[in-house]
């Protein structure tokens, strides 16, 4: 076979043009979304930023990012601010490659405080943007306040001022049951743990399986029964015991937390108690978690899981305009525990005192700063004691913030413990050892609580 | 190869025996065919799975449609209506293009000039300076991220002097191209210099003769007959960088405009990768053109492989 060198120079060359088009057209794009941002910024002189861009970069995405750019709409109208999002699930390692790069973002929105405290030295202090930091603690709890600065001394980042503002916060102290066959099955809603176990007995009595658990997710299996060990903890032993634990003030295998342990070992080991045994525990992904509850006769009565799950749930089984099949009910309380609620949430810090950037960063903590996002996306909540509830669109929305708010209220909000402790425990020990408690039952737990305190960075 | 090869030699030596027929012709048919269904079967039930309901794919093994074939539960194109009507889904395949070609091209014509230096010119430090070149190829790019983007963000001072302008190269397409380009030339210039080192000596230095310079040498003669090592070469790196995320994201970012299709993708299955199910429809959307290239260009393919390695 001959090649013919002329046609392939021309298939190259067309190659070439097409690609310069492409590239033209890209950047054909950009040009026209400039333009029409200082046209609008153009229309009036109440814009004092007009046509300055706020470079925001965070962890959420697809529909979560469309709810963010409602959520600033108003503000940019306002204010002629082009607030600018860019979301990656790559986000804990992108934001490290950005920061040390010199191409930090102007706000960046962490999941993890562990990991926001590791860039505090290149962040901006709130003070200095002239936010008022008075109203803020008295909007926010002042534990919520308090928690960014807990974080970075505990993890050698020491700084003074304000560096971490939150912009969302989410909840995890959820049962699901299925509805109406938990109450057609005579079944009733647990109030207490006690409650709970009574119920579990009842349910295998009436050779029903109680529970549905699976803590598959992949490299960070285990993960969901941190969560559990903490709403056990928090419960059991109380807001201080738990922030004690957290900073390893108390060591891992104390009483309170093997005592924990115990009571998630209740609802593990028993014979026949959970969906699949502990295989099952092991092998089921946690976004398929609660599936089995759906079918006709559910195959599982109780699942815990926090309020992102619904996201997972099977098409028309949950959600607006649709004949809900499963119901939230709070994690019971233990011992006569208070209003308590275990979450998450985005802490963003700043990286630019550009005046354009201040305005932004109070927008955002102010109590309108969420209230886009909350219609949008159901899994939005305000960690402002002061915003407007009537943007809950979601039942399930206002349930949490109700429940989210009194436990602010009350002080006995706590942030999930393995996102704030060091990540060689709180993203490594702590979930394997909690796998390995699967694996080896009750027996194990000693030997597993030494194991993760004996992991525990010593500084 | 050695195998046909060495069934080759045996055919010469002596008249074969029924069994020694039968295992010539089908034996090795057999072990390509095992070999290719082993590869083929998960891509087929990916396939399968794309056109099911997210909720059959959490409950049931994709294999178990067979007995379902006619149902009409059983198949659905919501996975691929999602990834199709996904907002930018159009104008990331424009970018994806509009880095993927010019990363292609530029590292190959940088690299064809470079395998003909290393091949015919004698200059001092000839080989060192392409055993360095090789050398890089064991250099992970992950390593470079961060002082590469510090440099397109800032330039490069040694000693107070700028070495390198501060060119404000971050979230541009030019950024990511030449980032694509240093990162391909080791492997293109190796593969290229085998290839054209290997070309006949009397070749060059009757070109030579008639007054050919050494420009007219490779631009009249070499890059000709090199088109096979060339277009094998631009499929490696056309595949390599349609498919890259991690460059595309550190050098061009993903903000709406600029974003490229695997990046898109990433974004679709959520915060939470509540929505994987559309992965399934959205890699075979995003396959859609490299298969096109591959089937375009794969007679160069076979060719350009096997040219460099078998010759002499």
């Amino acid at each position: 076979m001959t090649f013919r060198p002329e046609k392939t120079w021309r298939l190259l060359a067309i190659l070439l043009a097409f690609a310069m088009v492409a590239a033209a057209c890209g950047n054909g794009d950009d040009d026209t979304a400039t333009t029409s941002a200082g046209g609008d910024a153009g229309g009036g002189d109440a814009q004092p930023f007009a046509g300055e861009v706020v470079n925001v970069f965070g962890a959420f995405v697809d529909a979560d990012a469309d709810a963010f750019a409602d959520t600033v709409a108003p503000f940019e109208a306002a204010t002629g601010i082009d607030v600018v999002y860019e979301g990656s699930g790559d986000f804990e390692t992108q934001i490290g490659i950005r920061i040390n790069g010199g191409n930090a973002p102007d706000i960046a929105m962490f999941p993890q405080p562990g990991l926001w405290a590791n860039f505090i030295d290149d962040m901006i202090d709130f003070n200095d943007l002239g936010v008022d930091m008075d109203q803020a603690r008295a909007d926010l709890s002042d534990y919520l306040v308090e928690l960014p600065g807990q974080v970075a001394a505990d993890t050698g980042n020491a700084r003074d001022g304000v560096f971490g503002g939150w912009f969302r916060l989410n909840t995890k102290s959820w049962l699901w049951i299925p509805v109406p066959e938990f109450a057609d099955a005579g079944y009733t809603v647990p109030e207490t743990w006690d409650d709970l176990l009574a119920l579990q007995d009842q349910i295998l009595a009436d050779g029903n399986t109680p529970w549905c658990l699976g803590i598959e997710s992949a490299g960070a299996t285990g993960w969901v029964l941190t969560d559990w060990m903490e709403d056990i903890v928090l419960r059991t032993a109380g807001p201080d015991v738990y922030d004690d634990w957290v900073s390893n003030g108390i060591p891992f295998n104390d009483p309170e937390i093997a005592k924990a342990a115990q009571f998630l070992g209740d609802v593990m080991f028993p014979e026949g108690n959970v969906l699949g045994g502990t295989d099952g525990i092991l092998a089921t992904p946690f976004g398929d978690q609660n599936t089995p509850m759906f079918d006709d006769t559910p195959a599982c009565y109780l699942a815990k899981q926090a309020g992102f799950i619904t996201g997972f749930f099977p098409d028309g089984t949950f959600g607006p305009g649709v004949d809900n099949q499963t119901e939230a009910i709070p994690f019971p309380s233990i011992d006569g525990s208070g209003d308590v609620m275990l979450g998450g949430g985005d802490l963003f810090g700043v990286f630019s005192d550009a005046g354009a950037v201040a305005e932004t960063v109070k927008f955002l903590v102010s109590p309108e700063g969420g209230e886009g996002f909350a219609q949008a996306q159901a899994g939005y909540l305000s960690p402002n004691s002061r915003f407007d509830t009537s943007n809950y669109v979601d039942p399930f929305q206002k349930q949490q913030g109700e429940l989210l708010a009194g436990a602010l209220g009350a002080g006995g909000f706590r942030f999930d413990a393995s996102d704030l402790m060091p990540a060689a425990v709180g993203a490594g020990t702590f979930w394997t050892g909690m796998v390995e408690y699967v694996q080896g039952g009750p027996d194990s737990l000693d030997d597993v609580l030494q194991s993760i305190q004996d992991s525990w960075p010593s500084s | 190869m050695s195998v046909a090869y060495e069934i080759g030699m045996g055919e010469e030596a002596r008249p074969k025996t029924l069994m020694e027929r039968i295992l010539d012709r089908w034996l090795v048919k057999l072990i390509v065919v095992i070999i290719a269904v082993l590869w083929l079967v998960p891509t087929a039930g990916l396939l399968v799975s794309s056109f099911r309901p997210a909720d059959a794919i959490t409950t049931s093994g994709w294999w178990t449609v067979f007995d379902k074939l006619a149902d009409s539960r059983t198949w659905t194109i919501e996975n691929y209506r999602q990834v199709m009507n996904a907002d930018g889904m159009g104008n990331a395949f424009l970018n994806s293009l509009a880095v993927t070609i010019p990363a292609t091209v530029i590292p190959i014509t940088i690299a064809a000039f470079a395998a003909y230096a290393f091949a015919w010119m004698d200059f001092r430090g000839r080989q060192v300076l392409f055993v360095v070149v090789v050398g890089l190829m064991v250099v992970p790019l992950q390593m470079a991220l961060i002082p590469l983007l510090k440099i397109y963000t800032g330039g490069a001072n040694a000693f107070g002097i700028p070495i390198i302008p501060d060119l404000d190269l971050s979230g541009t397409y030019m950024g990511v191209w030449l980032a694509h380009t240093g990162f391909g030339l080791p492997l293109a210039i190796y593969l290229l210099r085998n290839y054209i080192g290997s070309l006949p000596a009397s070749m060059m230095e009757s070109a030579s003769i008639d007054g050919a310079s050494h420009f007219q040498t490779f631009i009249r003669l070499v890059v000709p007959i090199s088109v096979p090592a060339i277009a094998s070469f631009a499929i490696f790196q056309f595949l390599w960088v349609w498919n890259d995320f991690l460059v595309a994201l550190v050098f061009l970012g993903g903000t709406p405009d600029v974003s490229v299709v695997t990046i898109k993708l990433a974004e679709l299955v959520g915060s939470r990768g509540q929505d994987w199910q559309v992965l399934t429809a959205g890699a075979f959307v995003t396959m859609i053109l490299p298969l096109t290239v591959f089937f375009g260009l794969q007679r160069f393919f076979v060719r350009g492989l096997t040219a460099g390695s078998v010759k002499g």
